[in-house]
């Protein structure tokens, strides 16, 4: 530790603070120090101490204003008294008393007043002591002046100050620092609170990075700009690092042939740490969407370890370079085409070609699991558990054929990291991280307890996820909110906007699209780096669904060839684009009553899901299939459709699409003749409960339009004796149709309100609702 | 060791010598016309640090022998004592009253220097003493443009003196290190303001380009550094400068230069440096007409032949270049990797020897001997010698280059990644450094890693075959196994004159083993073409007849497919066994086939 511990001024005038601390000059006003003063400074010091390995150390006038904060008007003089001893430090001569003589002889051995206090050798501000004075007595002499001219450069500003002549600071690295306008939004309201510590994160930020799996890299991390990154080449003593700062920054700025070439400039020099290169490599690749290159690179993460299995061991990149690559083929999807194309090439001899992609990904998780575990990474058993459970909602294993909640998700993943939290983690785990800056002060976690905060918010997304395919709103509007609540601090751009996009999602289903689209237009604002890709394809979306409902079928068909187009072109990737865009295709072609091409598309596209083994979207697709049969007016060819769906959604516990199934063969039933109304009401009011409480808008509407129509058609019914039976739900129906701006519907409804109100005679009502018909026709049309 | 130090070694040392030979070409092919009118601006170049500064000034001013001083200057310490004589006179000259008359004639005062003339005199001897703090202090009154370019550069000097010092104090010689010119800030700050007046020289804008380039502002550094060199063009410095500038193809065709020879010289080295080799060998082609007996384009040259590896043609232009120049060191490091690359023992150890007693203490030198142990196998001493060349000389490039070398012969992959990175962040276009990083990488068996850096020597050198082997090598690899571009990389290293065959053979073997036996044949048969020519016979011989024998059989050309086989004959092994096996298939078939037609007449005639 000793070799990398260089006397800097910022550590002379800690040192200064601990003689005051300890050995207060008897005389002078505020000393001798009120006790708890004095505690709290022993406290200040002590966080200093421990962030002393930090790369970028304060400034005086930091180190004054951070003294002021800590204390009050006490710190304000004791920064004076900083100063003013600082400033006598004028010769090397002066120094050597200061610290051989002032350290060493008083603070150890005692001596100075009967306030002084004796440090302890073995605690941690006595370590520290001894270790500046050790640093020192090893000092040459031009050392010594060397730190007698820094020692002037950090005092200087302070000194400046005084006659109102602002010295350009360090004109090296001010300058260019300031002439840097052209940072983003984000950036400049963080640039407050990151200027003092923009070199202090780096090392967190490297281990983020490093532990990063590939999907931190998206979470944008707070990267100073060039100008800055530049001007601490002056300040850093390890220059390599400035390499990794300059790569992030990089990355930041999207710049693939700067990243590419500083990352390797970084790893050249630190020697012999080709895995961690290399998987930093693929991370980058994966940042840039270079799908192909970041496999490849982490499969050569992996194998160099084989390589290098005598030598250079390094358990935990192994552990993550398996993880990013877990995420890669999670990423991809379906990774079969890759490895059909021989990329991949032989990623594990014993697991054997044969075995499919996703299996492939699930051993390879379970393997990475384990490995975290035996290795104690926190992070890494979060992101493998996480990402256990999101394989456990995206594929549905056909063995089990129930979805349920994933073990991994209902396992105690939050309690064991929250109780595991920062303390164990940053003492054990990854002790190694030096320089968290100011835990004590700020009483804020630290970077890494920050990142599994991050995996336990996006545990509340999953949550929210597979409560949304059982089919329960209320209950993934509540996971998305505790998310977008609680953990919107620590929580990746990615994540937060895929929150926003479920409450959006849920807004549109319960309040209609207007609502749900002016909402994300806040999101767009909110996260403009999203708003050109997932924001903008759910915008896209509901401008679909809002198309159709109004009957405006050409908004309809450009929306949905936009959202084609946003999907990527490679195979087996961005499945669920994909299937939108297809599953909106055939619905715009049933708005248009083209039938038969309809029939064709919704065909291709069981196809498809069929191939991509996609459980939950064939489910939507057959429910299509029948619907467009039912809208081409043969309820018989649809009936296998339903029934097909109704099986399949039952099997994998898909309580919402379930009862939407039931309606829909409902609503076949219904079309076969009156003969089958009853049977129709009774599946209907099976499924009632289920519709009113978790149903969207859409569903309900349907729902009481059909039970209304099934009272009617049928022939023991007579309007007359329970009018109401009908008018209830004809009336819901038709105001929730007119939320979903949905005419078409909206007129049967208000034409079945008019006649049943002419049955009975309420002549007031059946005008209204006749003239709301003609609304709902006259625009139509 | 008494040269008045040269800001950064190369720079400083090539302009000395450069003016060495232009003052010899002065001498010998210019009309005495031109040398008076070039003789004013000689002299301004010479205040620029050289030793013939002094030389000049103190003829001048004394009229004592220049010869004797100039010898005395280029001994080391024995400059010392006389140098010390010239900063007592000066200093007893500055310490005269303002009313001299009584003590003698006034020395004539430099029209330019508008009076201060004598305290110039005095801060150059200090200067040239190295002391360029109280160079600087003894000028800080002076307001002539001499005056204060020597103050400027005093001050810069002092400043880079001081950095080397701290990089020896923080890390070693060979250590890293982020020492900057403490100077830098002021001095930009200075120059600025006169450059805003519009007060700036031609060598004051020189000074203001390195310290815009220095302080990484590249564009405005060359603008400035342009307008130098168009007000005057003689100061090879700046034209130096600039080129270190000029990292980019794109970036020359951009400079405003006027028309001038220097520029030709300044083009023609940037061609060199951005490895257009051929251009620059035209280039000098058409300087050396108009200077036939220069050293320095001769040098230039034999460089260019190098780079486009015509070894042959740049020997013989080095030995002439020691015929008339025998105690040359510059540029000898290169005629040793040409004695390296030709396994020359004999030569290497002469020349090395005759450099070591030229002068023992110098880069090229010390990278001679490393070239020679190198060439003798012995590793060790080889990075020994390349380690003292870099104490001499950090950013010596092809040292750093030649050690990385040395330390993949001794399987020291970290060390060798190390110094290889250093010449590349030392000159980015450094296309050996690359290609060294890319092996050094594929043999630590990380060829998606290693593919990086061959890429970063292919762009450097896009015609050089060796580049798209290593590549295609790369992309071959059983870990990328990606074939199809291993076979464009191939196919680029084929279309690029691919001296070893190596790619061709790999093509022949990539189709044949990707089932495209058509193409595999094509090319299976014009590497045997190769093969003939180059009267070479091996495995890959046998391969390439083996394949065309089984190919040409199965596609019915049995004449050929036999003439391979009695090929085959020739060789021994189990490719002899299976080229009798196929005779023997061929003659049955050719049996059978003359049998068949009678068959078919059998059958259709009753």
């Amino acid at each position: 530790m000793a070799a990398g511990f260089v006397l800097t001024p910022h550590k002379l005038s800690m040192c200064v603070l601990l003689q005051l601390y300890a050995a207060p000059p008897a005389l002078t006003p505020p000393f001798p120090l009120p006790a708890a003063v004095r505690h709290q400074l022993a406290l200040f010091l002590l966080g200093l101490a421990k962030a002393c390995d930090g790369f970028l150390e304060p400034t005086l006038e930091d180190l004054g204003m951070q003294l002021k904060e800590c204390l009050g008007s006490i710190g304000e003089v004791i920064a004076e008294q900083l100063a003013s001893r600082l400033l006598g430090f004028s010769s090397p001569e002066d120094l050597f008393t200061f610290v051989v003589l002032g350290l060493r002889g008083k603070l150890f051995r005692g001596g100075g007043n009967e306030d002084s206090l004796l440090v302890e050798h073995n605690s941690p501000l006595g370590q520290f002591l001894r270790r500046c004075i050790l640093s020192f007595n090893i000092l040459s002499f031009e050392g010594t002046c060397r730190l007698l001219a820094e020692l002037d450069a950090y005092r200087r500003p302070a000194l400046s100050i005084g006659d109102g002549n602002i010295v350009a600071k360090d004109s090296l690295s001010c300058q260019q620092a300031e002439g840097d306008d052209d940072e983003d939004e984000e950036e400049d309201r963080l640039e407050d609170d990151e200027d003092e510590n923009v070199i202090a994160s780096v090392t967190p930020v490297h281990g983020r990075e490093r532990h990063g799996n590939g999907r931190r890299a998206f979470g944008v991390p707070l990267i100073p700009t060039e100008g800055k990154v530049n001007g601490s080449f002056c300040f850093v003593k390890r220059v390599e690092q400035v390499h990794y700062l300059q790569y992030l920054n990089s990355i930041h700025h999207g710049d693939y042939p700067a990243a590419m070439s500083r990352l390797h400039q970084y790893f050249d020099y630190s020697v012999g740490r080709f895995q961690a290169g290399l998987l930093t490599l693929g991370s980058m690749h994966a940042h840039f969407g270079h799908v192909t290159q970041a496999l490849q690179a982490s499969f050569s993460a992996l194998r160099i370890h084989l390589t290098f299995s005598m030598q250079n061991n390094d358990d935990a990149c192994l552990a993550h370079s398996l993880a990013a690559l877990c995420h890669l083929l999670s990423e991809v999807g379906v990774a079969a085409e890759v490895t059909k194309a021989g990329a991949i090439g032989d990623f594990d001899r014993s697991i054997g070609p044969q075995l499919a992609a996703q299996q492939h990904l699930l051993l390879s998780l379970k393997r990475c699991l384990k490995r975290a575990l035996e290795l104690k990474l926190p992070n890494l058993v979060a992101f493998s558990r996480l990402a256990l459970a999101k394989f456990d909602l995206q594929v549905i294993r056909i063995s089990g054929l129930t979805l349920r909640i994933s073990p991994y998700l209902l396992g105690d993943l939050v309690h064991s990291m929250s109780s595991s939290g920062s303390q164990r983690i940053t003492s054990g785990a990854f002790g190694q991280a030096p320089g968290m800056p100011g835990n004590t002060q700020t009483g804020r976690l630290g970077p890494l307890s920050e990142s599994l905060l991050k995996l336990a918010g996006s545990s509340y997304l999953l949550r929210s996820c597979s409560w949304e395919l059982y089919g329960s709103d209320p209950m993934m509007r509540a996971s998305t909110l505790v998310h977008a609540y609680c953990y919107s601090k620590s929580a990746s751009a990615d994540d937060l906007s895929v929150a926003y996009v479920k409450l959006a999602h849920h807004l549109a289903a319960h309040k209609g699209y207007r609502v749900a689209l002016t909402a994300l237009e806040q999101a767009m604002k909110k996260f403009p780096l999203h708003a050109r890709s997932s924001l903008r394809s759910v915008q896209l979306q509901f401008i679909h669904s809002q198309a159709i409902n109004r009957g405006n079928t050409r908004l309809a068909w450009v929306a949905c060839s936009e959202l084609a187009a946003m999907a990527s072109p490679v195979l087996g990737v961005d499945m669920e684009l994909k299937f939108e865009a297809s599953y909106r295709h055939a619905l715009t072609l049933l708005a248009c009553k083209n039938y038969s091409e309809a029939a064709t598309s919704a065909g291709e596209l069981f196809a498809l899901c069929y191939k991509y083994d996609m459980q939950l979207h064939v489910v939507k697709v057959l429910l299509l299939i029948a619907e467009i049969h039912k809208k081409s007016g043969s309820a018989v060819t649809g009936l296998p459709y339903v029934l097909g769906s109704i099986t399949l959604s039952q099997s994998l516990n898909l309580d919402l699409l379930h009862a939407a199934s039931r309606v829909s063969l409902a609503e076949l039933w219904l079309d076969l003749g009156a003969d089958h109304a009853q049977r129709a009401l009774d599946l209907l009011q099976q499924s009632l409960p289920l519709v009113l409480g978790h149903g969207s808008l859409e569903l309900r509407a349907r729902t009481n339009l059909c039970i209304a129509r099934c009272y009617l058609s049928s022939t023991d019914f007579s309007v007359a004796t329970a009018p109401e039976l009908v008018l209830d739900p004809l009336q819901l129906a038709a105001e929730e149709f007119m939320n979903l701006e949905d005419k078409d519907q909206a007129s049967e409804a208000f034409y079945l309100l008019a006649t049943t109100f002419n049955s009975i005679g309420r002549m007031e009502d059946r005008d209204k609702a006749a003239e709301k018909f003609q609304q709902c026709v006259v625009e139509e049309l | 060791m008494a040269l008045p130090p040269p800001r950064k070694n190369p720079r400083g040392r090539k302009f000395f010598y450069f003016v060495q030979d232009r003052s010899r070409w002065i001498a010998t092919s210019c009309e005495p016309l031109d040398w008076l009118k070039h003789s004013q601006g000689l002299d301004d170049a010479l205040v620029l640090g050289s030793a013939a500064a002094a030389l000049w000034r103190q003829a001048r001013l004394t009229g004592s022998s220049s010869a004797g001083r100039f010898a005395s200057s280029a001994t080391g310490d024995s400059t010392q004592p006389r140098n010390a004589g010239v900063n007592r006179a000066a200093e007893q000259l500055v310490g005269l009253p303002e009313d001299r008359e009584n003590v003698g004639p006034a020395p004539v005062p430099d029209e330019a220097e508008g009076g201060d003339g004598d305290v110039f005199l005095l801060a150059k001897a200090f200067f040239d003493m190295r002391e360029y703090r109280r160079a600087a202090h003894a000028l800080r009154g002076a307001t002539g443009k001499k005056s204060f370019f020597l103050r400027c550069y005093a001050t810069y000097l002092a400043g880079e003196k001081r950095k080397e010092e701290e990089i020896i104090e923080l890390g070693g010689p060979l250590g890293r290190s982020d020492a900057v010119n403490p100077e830098l800030a002021g001095l930009e700050q200075e120059l600025t303001s006169h450059s805003e007046k519009g007060t700036l020289d031609a060598f004051g804008n020189y000074l203001y380009g390195v310290v815009l380039h220095e302080r990484d502002r590249k564009s405005e550094a060359r603008a400035v550094l342009c307008a130098s060199v168009n007000t005057y063009p003689w100061n090879w410095s700046a034209w130096l400068e600039l080129q270190a500038l000029c990292t980019d193809p794109e970036i020359l065709p951009t400079l405003r230069l006027e028309d001038h020879w220097m520029r030709d010289f300044f083009i023609a080295s940037v061609y060199l440096d951005l490895q257009k080799n051929s251009e620059g060998l035209a280039c000098y082609r058409s300087l050396h007409a108009m200077f036939p007996v220069s050293d320095y384009v001769l040098a230039q040259t034999a460089t260019a032949h190098y780079n486009l590896r015509e070894f042959d043609e740049a020997e013989g232009l080095f030995e002439e270049l020691l015929r008339t120049d025998p105690y040359r060191i510059e540029g000898m490091d290169m005629y040793s990797n040409i004695l390296y690359v030709k396994e020359c023992f004999a030569a290497l150890s002469h020349l090395a020897h005759k450099a070591v007693l030229t002068d023992k203490y110098r880069p090229e030198t010390c990278c001679i001997i490393g070239n020679y142990y190198s060439l003798k196998a012995q590793h060790e001493k080889a990075v020994l010698y390349f380690k003292r060349a870099l104490k001499l000389n950090r950013k010596y490039l092809s040292a750093w280059t030649l050690m990385g070398h040395e330390y993949v012969e001794m399987k020291n992959t970290p060390a060798a990644i190390d110094a290889y990175r250093r010449a590349v962040d030392i000159n980015p276009r450094d296309y050996r450094a690359w290609y060294g990083l890319g092996q050094t990488y594929e043999l630590l068996i990380m060829p998606f890693y290693a593919l990086y850096y061959y890429r970063r020597a292919a762009q450097l050198r896009p015609h050089d075959a060796r580049m798209w082997c290593a590549m295609g090598q790369c992309y071959e690899n059983e870990q990328l196994q990606m074939f199809d571009a291993a076979i464009r990389c191939y196919r680029r290293a084929v279309n690029n004159n691919d001296r070893e065959g190596i790619a061709l053979n790999k093509l022949a073997k990539l189709h044949s083993q990707l089932g495209q036996a058509d193409q595999a044949s094509y090319y299976y048969k014009k590497n045997l073409e190769r093969l003939e020519a180059d009267q070479s016979e091996g495995q890959d011989v046998v391969d390439a007849l083996l394949f065309l024998a089984t190919h040409s059989k199965n596609q019915g050309f049995l004449d050929d497919s036999e003439m391979y086989c009695m090929r085959l004959l020739d060789y021994g092994g189990p490719a002899k066994e299976e080229a009798k096996a196929l005779l023997r298939e061929i003659r049955s078939v050719q049996q059978h086939a003359s049998v068949l037609p009678s068959m078919d007449l059998e059958q259709f005639t009753p």
